[in-house]
């Protein structure tokens, strides 16, 4: 005789799993995280050559490596350093190699042109990197610094369509109006974060040693928690967050 | 013969497809045919404003009295804020020297920058708060104005020839839903109160002199970089126009945006002076062609701005 075994045997180990689940895709969404404080990891991408009609910036690579190195020397693993010629979509988006190039460091920076959906690895469109063919965070990706015009003047560029590229990172730096092409941003913010500023501060101060009033800093995060962040080995860092339909943002005028 | 047209079409389409590749071989920064853009060349620009006179008046010329900077004068100006504490250099590349007082419930700090003489002081809590879920209440115009000038005045640190520039919100917050384009709340957070000055009636551009004024109308933060100045001779200008020129070709004093503007449009010419960066050393100031008007970028504009050396064989 057949026996039907009773329904609480087969649903609550069911809901224990995935309530298990649930629990660690809510604690460490990205999947590839590979221990951020033991082993930090940095990366950065920028591009100094462009073609008509995009003009030339002969510091990016000044900034983006005086970030890079700045960290470099402290320890942090340095994952990759891409510049023109070496740059190329696949490293950005979800369809590419992001979980070995972009989403497979802790905090990356690029630096070059951009505007409000995208940043310009070169001129040709081709080469064109848009938010929403980007899945930041999933593998292990935490901050993101686009050294670019506009990159964040609209949040929501970062949650449309197909693909969110704010997809479990914690913090989106940029800028909400245009900026300069300074070479000693990237190493004056990577001091800051070594002295324990947060993310967010850091961000605001470095750029404000170089640029005047009327250009405006905008950082993008998953929620406002993400505000209190510090890289890892110098304070607190949350959980990776759960990615939802809400989008903070901060906005700092420089002097 | 219709043979003969197919295959010349074909020939065309294939010239025209070699020549779309050669527009864009330079994409990964490999030299195509077209030469590597200088400066802002593409950029479209347009006058708005009529150039103003050519004159031979003499503009002065001023030298820079930066006082020092060290460990003991930092330590001595934390002691106007009320800080305790050790000062200690903290970037060794700008030279910054800072001092963190952590003895008080709220950390305070205050930066120096000795190629400057720049300070910046900042309660990083108040003034920079994580996430604020109702609307701080800021003092109107006038009330922030008489409590940046009380405090700079109990401090001494409010130059006789500064005048209020601006009063305007300094950092917001915003919640957004994804694919909006437009936020859903607004906080502000911080008012600014800018300070200006002038020099022989020409205005100053790139002082950094602010009041940061947070919730309840607490003084958050400030920043000052205000190099004392010195007359030191006199120079002749050169032409709005020929500094047009350099403004096109992006000989300016600003380094390259990294916009990509595809329209600039210009309203206002006038002469000012220009004060660089606070981590940067600069001897003498020097008159430059301010430009002013709006730069336009896929189907947005944004106010534009940007200064050109009006000294001869200046940059």
């Amino acid at each position: 005789m057949k026996r039907n075994r009773p329904l609480w045997r087969v649903t609550v180990p069911t809901l224990v799993i995935i309530a298990c689940f649930a629990l660690v895709t809510a604690v460490s969404a990205g999947t590839g995280d590979d221990n951020g404080l033991s082993n930090p990891e940095v990366g950065v991408e920028w591009v100094t050559e462009y073609f008509w009609p995009s003009q030339n910036l002969p510091s990016t690579d000044d900034c983006a490596l005086g970030f890079y190195n700045t960290l470099g020397n402290t320890g942090w693993t340095q994952k990759f350093n891409k510049g023109t010629g070496t740059v190329a979509v696949d490293q950005w988006v979800a369809d590419g190699s992001d979980s070995s190039y972009v989403d497979g460091a802790d905090i990356v920076m690029f630096v070059g042109h951009g505007a409000n959906n995208l940043i310009k690895l070169a001129t040709d469109p081709l080469r064109w990197v848009y938010f929403d063919c980007c899945e930041w965070g999933d593998y292990d990706l935490e901050w993101t610094l686009l050294h670019s015009c506009h990159t964040t003047q609209i949040p929501g560029n970062f949650k449309s369509n197909k693909r969110w590229a704010l997809n479990s990172a914690h913090l989106i730096c940029g800028f909400d109006t245009e900026a300069y092409d300074y070479a000693e941003d990237g190493a004056s913010c990577a001091q800051k974060l070594l002295n324990g500023y947060k993310v967010r501060l850091a961000w605001y101060t470095a750029i404000d040693e170089t640029h005047s009033s009327g250009v405006r800093v905008g950082i993008v995060g998953e929620n406002s928690d993400c505000g209190n962040d510090r890289i890892w080995g110098e304070g607190s860092v949350i959980a990776d967050p759960v990615v939802d339909r809400e989008i903070y943002r901060w906005l700092y005028t420089c002097s | 013969m219709k043979k003969t047209y197919i295959l010349l079409a074909g020939v065309l389409v294939l010239v025209a497809a070699l020549a779309a590749y050669a527009l864009f071989a330079g994409g990964d920064g490999q030299p195509g045919s077209l030469p590597a853009a200088q400066g802002n060349a593409e950029t479209e620009f347009k006058i708005l404003a009529e150039f103003p006179a050519s004159t031979d008046t003499p503009y002065p010329v001023y030298e820079t009295d930066v006082p020092a900077v060290t460990v003991q004068s930092v330590e001595e100006t934390a002691k106007l804020f009320g800080m305790t504490g050790e000062a200690a250099v903290c970037n060794q590349k700008t030279g910054e020297i800072q001092l963190v007082d952590d003895s008080k419930a709220d950390i305070s700090r205050l930066s120096m920058y000795p190629t400057s003489g720049a300070l910046l002081y900042e309660i990083p809590d108040r003034e920079y708060p994580d996430t604020v879920t109702e609307q701080p209440a800021l003092p109107a115009g006038d009330e922030a104005i008489r409590i940046a000038d009380a405090f700079l005045k109990e401090r001494g640190l409010l130059p006789p020839e500064a005048t209020v520039k601006s009063v305007e919100v300094n950092q917001q917050q915003e919640v957004w839903k994804a694919g909006g384009s437009e936020p859903e709340k607004v906080y502000n957070i911080t008012l600014a109160v800018r300070y200006g000055r002038t020099l022989d009636g020409v205005p100053v551009y790139g002082d950094e002199m602010a009041v940061i004024i947070g919730d309840g109308g607490e003084v958050v933060g400030m920043v000052r970089c205000w190099r004392p100045v010195e007359a030191a001779g006199n120079t002749t200008i050169v032409s709005a126009e020929k500094a047009y020129e350099n403004l096109k070709a992006e000989n300016t004093v600003l380094p390259q945006d990294l916009a990509g503007y595809d329209r600039i449009t210009i309203d206002t010419i006038s002469v000012g002076y220009w004060m660089e960066p606070r981590i940067y050393e600069q001897k003498t100031v020097s008159p430059v062609w301010v430009f002013s008007g709006t730069a336009y970028y896929d189907g947005k504009e944004e106010p534009y701005r940007n200064y050109v050396s009006a000294v001869p064989q200046g940059v």
